[in-house]
């Protein structure tokens, strides 16, 4: 069984996939703490669920999949970097500014990754 | 150009259509020094087709075919991370039949998708008789899969809940038969690959990998197996028939057993593909003997959740994350391809490569971009044209 103690409010389990809901401000030591446990990140989702966006880190630790949840409002959402921690984070911080729109702060290289520089309005994601 | 100290530094723009990456759209930016790059930069969403966006318009069952054109090479693989992830949302459980037909089907794919891969890696080293030898053996596992299922490409084998179609006991028989060609000939292809020198100059060392790189970007699939990352979905995550089978996972140490490489070199590279080979051949032909008797699938009813379900594709871990709420359509889809998670792994490879390697360091990670792309812009006079505007022009111009 794996705990975050009390970095995480809730949790939730199915399967081998657990979840993690952390608040935005406690994401670097719920970082530490999965890089301790030598994970690898597999991925970034990013989800506008209507009243608000969340943001999905999933890490793989063998036959377990660690998802941290970090739940944003919609005017102008903000994260910082996990590329500290993680620097396979890079690729999958640019998509979530693409298609989300969510402004990933002190990112070594936030330029456009699938969408065309010059586009501008909505994000495709967002709902 | 800038000249430092003599030596002039280039940029080379490889891409975005480029004849050694001729699947798919990447670009490129190499600066060189003489030979040597000494930096790399990368720009990919040449073929971006919305398919996350699109499958949250599509009924749950659609999104199966629709993923399965994600990608042509591994069609089997995005639908399989699928529907295990719409299973692991609604806490189905699998026949054992159906879990067996997956496996086999799985298999097969990964065995067509590395002699496609070994084929292209020859052909970038120039050696396109080899190129034509293994493509033509790949005949073999192609004709396979079209009487397994009826298609070549796009098996449309899964359903949320289990497969659409059976094994039927006469085919037994040939793919037996077909499997032991295939053995055959893939021992032919390890003997040129190993002996030819030709193979070693060109491969050895060239676009290595270091372990602590490929864990600190993340690589997957093969790509980190060739250097020495042993971590593969298949055993780690135990699903479908996997953890019934006795099979091994294929890493550097292996292929360092065999012949002399580096971590992650064109060579451990081919090496471990060749040997996966070996191994999806002993899956493939202890799932056929095994194969149970039962059910196809079961039935199943949509649930408000969320689910995460991955496979180990060909080019490495395919991620699928559903959420649901309780409707038709999935609130968010999220699909990886194991290639946007080796795509950071270009940036050690390229570094102090030869200009007439870029080629072969390219294809060494086996890139499938139509995967990790998934929106195009078209520009007429300088304006951007709309999807109907298009539909127009190709209408005046086909009537």
């Amino acid at each position: 069984m794996i705990e975050l103690g009390k970095i995480s409010v809730e949790s939730k389990e199915r399967g081998n996939r657990v979840y993690f809901t952390v608040p935005k401000e406690m994401l670097t030591d719920a970082l530490e703490v999965v890089k301790g446990m030598g994970c690898r990140l597999s991925t970034i989702t990013g989800a506008d669920l209507g009243s608000h966006l969340e943001i999905l880190y999933h890490f793989s630790l063998k036959e377990k999949i660690i998802s941290l949840r970090v739940i944003l409002g919609k005017e102008c959402p903000e994260i910082h970097t996990i590329t500290g921690h993680f620097p396979a984070a890079i690729l999958y911080e640019r998509e979530l500014m693409d298609l989300l729109g969510i402004k990933v702060i002190d990112h070594p290289d936030p330029r456009r990754l699938i969408l065309p520089e010059e586009m501008e309005g909505k994000h495709p994601l967002r709902r | 150009m800038r000249i430092e100290k003599g030596y002039s530094r280039l940029r080379i723009p490889v891409g975005p259509v480029h004849p050694a990456i001729a699947e798919s759209p990447v670009k490129f930016m190499l600066d060189v020094e003489g030979e040597v790059v000494v930096r790399v930069d990368f720009e990919i969403g040449y073929s971006h087709r919305g398919i996350e966006y699109l499958s949250q318009r599509r009924r749950w069952d659609q999104i199966t075919y629709l993923v399965e054109r994600i990608c042509g090479i591994c069609s089997h693989s995005h639908p399989f991370a699928y529907v295990q992830a719409v299973e692991n949302m609604l806490g189905i459980e699998v026949p054992d039949r159906a879990k067996y037909i997956r496996t086999i089907i799985g298999e097969l794919e990964r065995i067509q998708s590395h002699l496609l891969w070994a084929g292209i890696a020859a052909e970038e080293i120039g050696y396109e008789t080899l190129f034509m030898y293994a493509w033509r053996d790949r005949e073999i596992v192609n004709e396979l899969l079209e009487l397994l299922t009826g298609n070549r490409v796009n098996y449309a084998m899964h359903r949320i809940g289990g497969v659409r179609r059976n094994i039927r006991e006469s085919s037994i028989g040939v793919a037996r038969e077909k499997l032991r060609k295939l053995a055959e000939a893939n021992e032919k292809l390890k003997r040129i690959f190993l002996k030819d020198t030709r193979i070693a100059e060109r491969g050895l060392g060239v676009a290595a990998l270091s372990r602590e790189d490929a864990i600190k970007l993340g690589a997957v699939g093969p790509n980190a197996r060739s250097s020495n990352v042993d971590e593969d979905i298949r055993r780690d995550d135990p699903h479908a028939a996997y953890p019934y089978i006795d099979w091994d996972v294929i890493t550097y140490k292996r292929a360092r057993e065999i012949a002399e490489c580096n971590e992650g070199d064109v060579i451990s590279q081919v090496l471990v593909r060749l040997l996966e080979i070996d191994e999806s051949i002993k899956i493939v032909e202890q799932a056929l003997k095994d194969l149970p008797k039962g059910l196809m699938f079961t039935p199943w009813r949509m649930e408000e959740g969320e689910g995460i379900g991955r496979y180990e594709a060909p080019r490495g871990e395919v991620f699928h994350y559903v959420r649901s709420d309780g409707s038709d359509h999935p609130i968010r889809h999220k699909i990886r391809a194991p290639t946007l998670a080796n795509i950071p792994t270009y940036i050690p490879k390229l570094m102090g490569v030869q200009v007439a390697d870029i080629p072969i360091a390219i294809a060494s990670i086996d890139p499938c971009l139509c995967c990790t792309d998934r929106m195009c812009t078209v520009t007429l006079n300088g304006k951007m044209v709309e999807w109907d505007k298009i539909r127009e022009l190709c209408r005046r111009k086909y009537r």
